[in-house]
């Protein structure tokens, strides 16, 4: 169901992204946009994952390609957000399309192959392009984004647009997963067979998911360079794709909003264990393995099993995970 | 009387084994034609080559007048040509309601929509419950699929192909593991639902085949032995030796 139909989440989600902007220091604003942004980037890769069964093991490709179209762009036509968010999105949009073409008709290791083949591709256009894309060092110096008269450049503007962007992102991806094209979606993951039989499409229905995910994490991936104040080959390094698929897991697949918590959950150890120790990663492997072990549909899993588990201790109600 | 389903010389093998050899036959419009067989005669690889899932090595497909070969499933489903499968294929998690209305909205040209999402949602859900009310199954729809009994999955997965509105339907065995009664109203209701489709029934139970259908072939060993009425089928003398058995006695 849509946040609209649901008052107390919605005062609760609004009352969530409030409350940092009053209080939270630069520092930790723009960690958390960082989180949202990513967490957004997540959140589409979940459509392909938890409803289509579509494991990409190239995310970052549609997501770092945009960050980059729109930090190019930005150069030498300014940071309007008008310019840089739909020209983030086509960018992604473009991205799969050219994966989805590929992959239409593949599965599985295929699939996992052949989209982590495109990302490889697309992280050594991005490395050797020195010329357009500063090659390993990046491009730097980025004008601050716009809108109209405002600029926004300090960390309270950009938390409160990522925050923007999430809602709308997820808004935009729970009307996908709730209308026919979604249902289709779930349906030829669940029993392709009878989909064809049914008449549908199912190379059709693959690829409308992957556009729609694609500029979902395009636009995501437009706000990047403005929240780091630089983007970098990493943006579309397989490994960044990898790390999505983590962070998607750790927050539970398939619940949309999951992605967000992975996203928190990873960054935050990545951030503040690796003050402490060179083996950050080791922690989150941990943490990673733990989840799956513990919480096999994730933190949002996990989260849904303890308010219904209350729910129930409540007034008896067996209904309410 | 036009011939809604076409096969002529229609073969298939499966490596050195030989699955179909040179089959012929028509379905007409309204017709119910019953396709039986011993196991392994061939029967499901027949839906198969029907429905487009194989392609036959020989002969020809024509449905409506036109040429299939080489129409992909997806397409040939669209256009009317409907199948069921052997094993009932359900959306096991999906609500029974919404495992039917996945098949009307494909019907309605919705089945891919974004954009107006919520008109085509209500649609094919009032379509859905319109099906289950003519099943007497319209208190079961908000049902999860996988909490049904075997009978009422079996008449789901029979709801689905009705609401592609079916101009031929080809139904795999929809009566295995039926009581006698249930699968009399099964097809009871496939035949109430549009006279104007053709069936070809598939199903073990002889006095079911022999009571429900206008026609029926006979399918050994991948060969055609013998089509025609009822009557025709019980007397004829091959069939009775190689499937038939006692059973075709009166
Ligand atoms: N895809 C396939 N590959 C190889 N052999 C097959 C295939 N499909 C069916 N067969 C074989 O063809 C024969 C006919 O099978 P089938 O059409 O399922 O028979 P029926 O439905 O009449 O019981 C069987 O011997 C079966 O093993
Ligand atoms: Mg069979």
């Amino acid at each position: 169901m849509l946040l609209a139909h649901r008052p107390a989440a919605a005062g609760l989600v609004a009352v969530a992204i409030a409350l940092p902007a009053l209080w939270a220091g630069e520092f930790h604003l723009r960690f958390l946009a960082e989180i949202l942004i990513i967490g957004t980037a997540v959140m589409s890769l979940d459509l392909l994952v938890g409803f289509g069964g579509l494991v990409s093991l190239g995310h970052a490709a549609p997501f770092g390609l945009a960050a980059y179209a729109a930090a190019i762009a930005s150069q030498s036509l300014g940071g309007n957000l008008l310019l840089v968010l739909p020209l983030g999105a086509a960018t992604g949009m473009a991205v799969a399309a050219v994966m989805g073409a590929v992959i239409l008709r593949t599965s599985h290791l295929f699939l996992l192959i052949l989209t982590l083949l495109l990302g490889k591709i697309a992280w050594e256009i991005v490395f050797h392009w020195r010329e357009v894309t500063g090659g390993a060092d990046g491009l730097r110096g980025l004008p601050p984004l716009s809108l109209g008269p405002w600029e926004l450049s300090d960390a309270r503007s950009l938390y409160l647009l990522a925050a923007g962007l999430a809602l709308a992102a997820t808004t935009a991806a729970r009307s996908f997963a709730a209308a026919p094209l979604g249902r289709a979606l779930i349906g030829i993951r669940e029993q392709p067979l009878r989909m064809t039989a049914l008449g549908y499409s199912i190379p059709r229905i693959r690829f409308s998911a992957m556009l729609a995910a694609g500029a979902i994490a395009g636009a995501a991936g437009a706000l990047y360079p403005f929240v780091n104040l630089y983007v970098g080959p990493q943006s579309v390094h397989w490994t960044l794709s990898a790390t999505m698929i983590v962070m998607l897991v750790i927050g539970g697949v398939g619940s949309l909003w999951g992605a967000f918590l992975g996203s928190a959950a990873y960054l935050t150890v990545q951030t503040y264990v690796s003050s402490y120790t060179d083996r950050w990663q080791l922690f989150v492997g941990l943490v990673f393995v733990l989840t799956v072990l513990l919480l096999p549909a994730g933190i949002a899993g996990g989260l849904r099993s303890l308010v219904g588990g209350w729910a129930h201790g409540r007034n008896g109600n067996d209904r309410g995970a | 009387m036009t011939a809604v389903l076409e096969i002529a010389g229609v073969s298939k093998r499966f490596g050195a084994f030989q699955a179909l050899t040179d089959v012929s036959f028509e379905v007409q419009e309204g017709e119910t034609l019953g396709l039986i067989g011993p196991n392994g005669a061939g029967k499901t690889t027949l839906f198969n080559l029907i429905s487009g899932f194989l392609s036959p090595d020989t002969g020809s497909l024509r449905f409506m007048g036109e040429p299939i070969n080489g129409l992909p499933p997806a397409r040939r489903a669209a256009r009317g040509l409907v199948r069921s499968f052997q094993k009932p294929m359900v959306f096991p998690a999906l609500t029974a309601r919404e495992n039917i209305a996945m098949a009307a909205r494909q019907r309605a040209g919705d089945g891919l929509r974004w954009l107006g999402a919520r008109r085509a949602l209500e649609a094919a859900e009032a379509r859905a419950n319109r099906l289950l009310a003519e099943s007497e199954l319209g208190r079961r729809g908000g049902e999860r699929m996988a909490d049904l009994s075997h009978g009422e999955q079996r008449m789901v997965d029979v709801l689905m192909s009705l609401a592609l509105e079916p101009r031929l339907l080809l139904l795999d065995e929809p009566t295995a593991g039926l009581a006698r009664a249930e699968a009399e109203r099964l097809l009871e209701m496939v035949r109430r639902h549009d006279a104007r489709t053709a069936v070809v029934l598939i199903a073990h139970d002889i006095e079911i085949v022999f009571g429900a259908c206008d026609r029926i072939a006979v399918l050994d060993l991948g060969r055609v032995l013998c089509c025609g009425a009822p009557e025709m089928v019980r007397a004829h003398a091959a069939v009775r030796t190689a499937y038939l058995g006692a059973l075709a006695d009166p």
